[in-house]
């Protein structure tokens, strides 16, 4: 697990990529991209990122939830990770 | 979107767990869970359940309108299934709930309007509450739930039916797979038919008809001029049943509806909205007028039949 003061925003878009389909990854995962618009995540996807960044980036993901919800772009996942 | 709203999304709940017992959510917790282990993850049910309850947050629908003013959706339709008889676990009554959409309704004039469901089987007390809610409170039409142990066509429905046909309501059925925590069978399209016959007066629509049974929904709205579809559903399994159904002949039976807030994970209203388009849910064929009567007009006019709105308002038939 990696310490979430030291995981860079570039390592959080490669958890992101890491669980989403293959197309959207290979468009790339950058901040401004917009999750369901730009990477076509679903319900399930986007379960799939929070539990990853719990997994891997060491934060309380289910403690943020409702922020997790109102999340509409890379970005904002990056700021929930800062913050928690 | 549009600088003045125009859409009516048919089909839309309050996200609150009061309106969805623990059971019915533990059901729908269990897919997701089977379907995240199977992508290798680390998860248990009791975080995939508070990711879940996430969604329910929104008891007074403030966030709903805000999120419909985003999307250009001038009026949700509530829709109130009773959960109470088929599921014990429910936390609150058929009455208060119904009581709860009441004040819903009374908090954002204009944006909502309710079609309530109470399980037939509650005997002569239930039909005396579903009365007081259409005529003293105004609702404006039914909610029917199969998965809870009973058929469209049933025999005692049709006291609510002669209900319904009187004010000239519309009465949606849930149909097709749900929690399973219920029963799937039983919520077959086809069940509608002898009720649909019986009761011309009545305007029938059968929930998420694009992504279950679409062939057998759209043969008895091509062949039952009171029945109708509503697409919500489509945000989880692509919008391409949804473009064959917009090439079946019956764009004037197809009704708009997001069935918020069970797709809240997957995005706003927006997006859920710009999804259609983005994604081809309209075929070349499909004219602008038709896409009036799929976003709005299709469902102004089986609102706007209400024999008792039109007759104390005047002008508030639609």
């Amino acid at each position: 697990m990696m310490d979430k003061g030291l995981v860079s925003d570039d390592e959080i878009c490669r958890l992101i990529a890491s669980v989403i389909s293959k197309a959207a990854a290979k468009k790339g995962v950058t901040p401004e991209k917009s999750l369901r618009g730009d990477l076509g995540i679903d319900s399930l996807g986007l379960m799939s990122i929070v539990f990853v960044l719990e997994e891997k980036a060491g934060i309380d993901a289910f403690s943020q939830v409702e922020r997790f919800v109102g999340a509409e772009f890379v970005s904002d996942i990056i700021k929930i990770v800062r913050q928690s | 979107m549009s600088d003045s709203p125009t859409i009516i999304d048919f089909h839309s709940h309050i996200a609150s767990e009061m309106c969805f017992p623990k059971s019915f959510q533990d059901g729908v917790v269990e897919n997701m869970t089977v379907a995240l282990e199977s992508r290798g993850l680390p998860v248990t049910r009791e975080k995939v359940a508070r990711m879940h309850a996430g969604t329910l947050t929104d008891p007074l629908c403030d966030e709903l309108v805000r999120q419909m003013d985003e999307a250009g959706i001038a009026e949700s339709v509530l829709l109130l299934p009773d959960f109470t008889y088929a599921l014990k676990d429910s936390t609150h009554t058929i009455e208060e709930l119904i009581e709860h959409h009441r004040v819903v309704v009374e908090r954002h004039p204009g944006r909502f309007r309710v079609l309530v469901g109470v399980d037939p089987r509650w005997g002569a007390d239930g039909l005396a509450l579903f009365e007081k809610a259409i005529v003293d409170y105004r609702f404006d039409g039914m909610k029917l739930y199969p998965p809870c142990g009973y058929k469209l066509s049933d025999e005692l429905l049709y006291p609510y039916y002669e209900i319904c046909a009187q004010y000239a309501l519309p009465v949606l059925s849930h149909i097709g797979a749900t929690s399973p925590v219920l029963d799937f069978e039983i919520a077959q399209p086809i069940f509608v038919d002898k009720a649909a016959k019986d009761f011309p007066g009545i305007d029938f629509v059968l929930a998420h008809g694009s992504v279950h049974y679409p062939d057998e929904v759209a043969m008895l709205c091509n062949n039952r001029p009171n029945i109708y579809v509503d697409v919500s559903g489509y945000e989880a399994f692509g919008v391409e049943a949804l473009n064959k159904l917009f090439r079946r002949g019956i764009n004037h039976k197809i009704i708009f509806g997001t069935d918020w807030p069970v797709f809240r994970l997957q995005g706003r209203q927006l997006s859920l909205v710009e999804k259609l388009e983005k994604e081809g849910a309209f075929p070349d064929s499909m004219s602008a007028a038709d896409r009036d009567l799929f976003f709005h007009k299709n469902a102004a006019r089986l609102l706007g039949k209400n024999k008792l709105k039109s007759t104390v308002a005047g002008t508030d038939g639609g």
